[in-house]
């Protein structure tokens, strides 16, 4: 058989000329760099939050300044809270009309696709500038059948601010590592949805986040509420310029998903390379609930992303598939942790990563199955594809399992295409070469066909293969 | 010094409580000398000798559970056992420890120099109880060139002792390892070991079976370490928990920039018998080099009642169709146990366990 040595499958670099435009520095208001009570007073004031809020990020704060950074994952040394601007108010209060945003700023999400996908293809739309939301917008027929689709901040203070005071990072306290915390304190922008019971919403929400300042932080709250039997797909999307300082996002999501509900939650995660990206995204899953994790992640500098699922209620059901590319410059640590608290819970976690030009991946999990989940299952399955010696691929997960009427399994693999497999394909009358790249489009499939691809304007960008020969 | 022992070559969250194992099975600070240094005095097979001393460049050999767990060691062996291989295959060499009233404490350093196409087996058993009773072991080994070597490990220790058992190899060009473990004892038990591939072509085989019940600790940490070209590894553990036990096992298989066409692979099946065990599993792949294959894969869970239907209804009683299907599980491990008394000695504990298991539960 031919020596495959020699020559190697090239995955090109994404194309990032539409993400890299950067728009002229003009706020309205911005903060200064740094984080101190001053700073967080400062920002609730621009908000004009209620009380119990400013209140919360300054406990946030102190929890913030005594948790320290982790142990373990990506180093962190270099990021610089004390050079972060955690608000950057945009010239724009927030519209509901393209044609009422500021021209620049709509010129930037006319680029990316986000009005075009709107139009064609989505039940609405929040975007986010910065540290504002200047967009929100919900089609008329879906708003009739009772769905909520605002930014998180006019809700706080409208007739769902007690839902909103309910469930705000209670799915994810402050406490819970550092930069939770943070995100308490100086949070801004995001969406909250609430879907009533019963109601299906068949086209898909979708916020997108731009961050444009240098050295300035992106925190976002997104809350969703999915009551029981209904269905809804959320789809989520972020880019910003490349600079040469750091970028911080932290944000933060939590899913409410009632039961015999489901939930969907897709995101396509292109920050650009001097993004700290430290997200923390949390699931509540009731008796006969569904929730899917569909994740891609392409970009920043350093990325710590876990969403995790907790099935409290029985037969809940979690399913997550995620992708990771790490190119020159990332180390992007991904995965997924999921907690079965109920009896008959099942979970799937499926993720695949490619690492080049000296990218580190690395996946991490997590599979908890308490004593009184009887009957539930969870099956993990991580594949890891490096293309050259100068990369790396990590994979760390853990199971932790105080059941014996459960059944876990876990399965992970790195490595080259199978020459059996080639042989198979070849057998079947492909060439080499037909052969190589039904085989490594196969392996980036999954992720791709979960997506609704007219609606995730940037995957169709992101991923693009180009074989040749053999994948070392 | 690190006085984590066990610990995951990649730290993971610290809420798993996975990372090192924890310090309060640590043994306990006390005077541990029990007088001379005692040296192998059994009888050698033919093709190996003792050593006086052990050579520097073995001593440095580290091992899985840590330099803590080596210094512990060596700082004051008091039974010794330095092996030279020169030759082919004889006879296993067979050491015995063993805890009692007067010897509480033993901490045994063991060294195996294998030259170039040597061939040593050694079976290490260790037995016995004592309260408050420690039995450390290091095991420093140096497979040069060609060299093969085995070494079993069985510990069936009581109650009230702690067993903390090292591993360190370094696996020379075309050598081969193969470490074969039956941990059933002790309320503590822990075992580490730490094969590192350096010479092209090197081999290691790991196969581990363990049965916890009652209130027993077990930690484990193996890592395969590939650095040489076409090297292989394959680490396979099977086990079982019962009572309100509790072990974790974390398993890695590390491919070092440069180990190119090295293959490793690992598996872990657990069977849960009790709702109060706790089990945890931790298999990492670290890979920094382009051209190999890497796979681990474990699967926890009960019986499959399919399984259990299936033997009844051939007659077989229900406790006698469980028995068979933890046999099952053990017997790859076991097959490779020698001699036939020792592996019998094993599955007449293994069935005592599970009738105790039956009988309180």
């Amino acid at each position: 058989m031919k020596d495959f040595k020699q020559e190697k499958t090239r995955v090109d670099q994404a194309d990032r000329t539409i993400y890299d435009v950067k728009d002229r520095l003009d706020p309205a208001f911005l903060t200064d760099s740094g984080i101190t009570a001053e700073i967080v007073n400062q920002i609730s004031k621009e908000k004009n939050e209620p009380e119990w809020m400013r209140l919360f990020r300054l406990k946030s704060l102190n929890t913030y300044k005594e948790i320290p950074l982790p142990s373990w994952g990506p180093s962190l040394d270099e990021l610089n809270m004390d050079q972060i601007v955690t608000y950057v108010r945009p010239k724009s209060t927030m519209k509901a009309k393209w044609s009422d945003v500021p021209d620049d700023i709509k010129q930037t999400f006319e680029r990316l696709g986000i009005p075009k996908a709107e139009q064609k293809s989505l039940a609405g739309v929040g975007a986010q500038y910065d540290s504002e939301v200047v967009y929100h917008n919900v089609r008329a027929e879906v708003a009739s059948k009772g769905v909520v689709y605002t930014d998180i901040e006019s809700a706080l203070t409208g007739p769902y601010s007690e839902m909103i005071r309910k469930h705000f990072m209670k799915l994810v306290p402050p406490s819970d590592h550092k930069f939770a915390a943070l995100h308490g304190a100086v949070w801004s922008g995001g969406s909250f949805v609430y879907v009533p019971a019963g109601v299906t919403v068949d086209i898909p929400l979708q916020s997108y986040f731009r961050l444009n300042a240098p050295g300035a932080g992106q925190f976002e709250h997104t809350l969703i509420i999915v009551e029981e039997g209904a269905y809804l797909h959320f789809i989520e999307g972020c880019s910003a310029p490349r600079y040469y300082v750091a970028n911080l996002h932290a944000g933060c999501v939590e899913l409410y998903v009632g039961k015999n509900a489901r939930l969907r939650y897709s995101t396509i995660e292109n920050w650009s390379k001097n993004m700290y990206n430290l997200n923390t995204k949390r699931a509540s899953v009731e008796e006969g609930g569904t929730v899917e994790w569909i994740s891609g992640s392409f970009g920043s500098h350093i990325s710590y992303l876990y969403p995790m699922s907790i099935l409290k209620g029985k037969k809940a059901r979690m399913e997550f598939t995620g992708i990771t590319f790490a190119g020159e410059g990332q180390n992007l640590d991904t995965g997924a942790k999921v907690l079965h608290a109920a009896p008959d819970t099942t979970s799937h976690i499926s993720t695949k990563s490619i690492s080049r030009d000296g990218g580190n991946s690395t996946f991490r999990s997590l599979v908890t199955v308490t004593e009184n989940a009887k009957g539930s299952k969870s099956a993990v399955s991580c594949e890891s594809l490096m293309l050259d010696s100068i990369s790396r691929s990590d994979t760390i997960p853990v199971m932790d399992i105080s059941c014996n009427q459960a059944d876990i399994g876990h399965e992970a693999k790195i490595g080259r295409i199978s020459e059996s497999a080639i042989f198979y394909l070849m057998s079947r009358g492909l060439s080499e070469d037909d052969a190589r790249a039904l085989i490594v489009g196969g392996f980036a499939e999954p992720i791709a066909k979960e997506l609704p691809l007219e609606y995730a304007v940037e995957m169709n960008n992101l991923i693009h293969l180009e074989m040749k020969g053999s994948i070392g | 010094m690190n006085t984590q022992i066990n610990r995951l070559p990649v730290p993971t969250w610290n809420r798993t409580g996975v990372n090192w194992l924890d310090k309060k099975a640590l043994p306990p600070d006390r005077e541990y000398s029990q007088g001379d240094h005692l040296p192998y005095d059994g009888v050698l097979p033919h093709g190996i000798s003792l050593m006086d001393r052990i050579p520097e460049e073995i001593a440095a050999i580290p091992s899985g559970m840590g330099e803590w767990m080596d210094e512990f060691i060596l700082s004051r062996a008091d039974k010794t056992c330095y092996l030279l291989a020169e030759g082919p295959a004889g006879e296993p060499v067979i050491i015995t420890q063993t805890l009692d009233l007067t010897h509480p404490v033993i901490r045994a350093h063991y060294a195996i120099n294998a030259k170039p196409g040597s061939n040593i087996t050694v079976i290490q058993i260790n037995r016995g109880d004592a309260k408050d009773g420690v039995l450390g072991s290091l095991t420093q080994i140096d497979a040069q060139e060609n060299s093969v070597v085995r070494l079993i490990s069985v510990q069936l220790l009581g109650r009230n002792s702690q067993s903390f058992d090292s591993v360190g190899a370094r696996i020379g060009k075309g050598a081969r390892v193969e470490l074969v473990r039956a941990v059933l004892g002790g309320k503590t038990a822990a075992c580490g070991s730490l094969a590192h591939l350096e010479g092209q072509g090197g081999g290691y085989q790991q196969d581990t079976a363990y049965f916890t019940d009652k209130e027993q600790i077990y930690d484990f940490n193996d890592i395969a370490r590939h650095a040489g070209r076409e090297t292989e590894s394959e680490m396979h553990t099977a086990g079982v928990l019962a009572g309100s036990s509790s072990k974790i096992l974390r398993g890695t298989i590390d491919f070092k920039a440069g180990c190119a066409h090295s293959v490793g692979h690992e598996n872990e099946t657990v069977l849960l018998l009790s709702p109060s065990a706790r089990n945890r599993t931790v298999p990492l792949i670290l890979c920094g080099e382009e051209a190999v294959e890497g796979q681990h894969a474990a699967s926890l869970g009960q019986f499959d009642e399919k399984h259990l239907y299936y033997l009844c209804s051939r007659g077989l009683s229900l406790m006698e169709a469980k028995r068979m299907l933890v046999e099952a599980r053990f017997m790859p491990v076991l097959h490779k146990i020698t001699p036939d008394d020792l592996r019998m000695e094993i599955l007449n504990v293994i069935e005592r366990r599970l009738d105790e298991h039956e009988t309180d539960s």
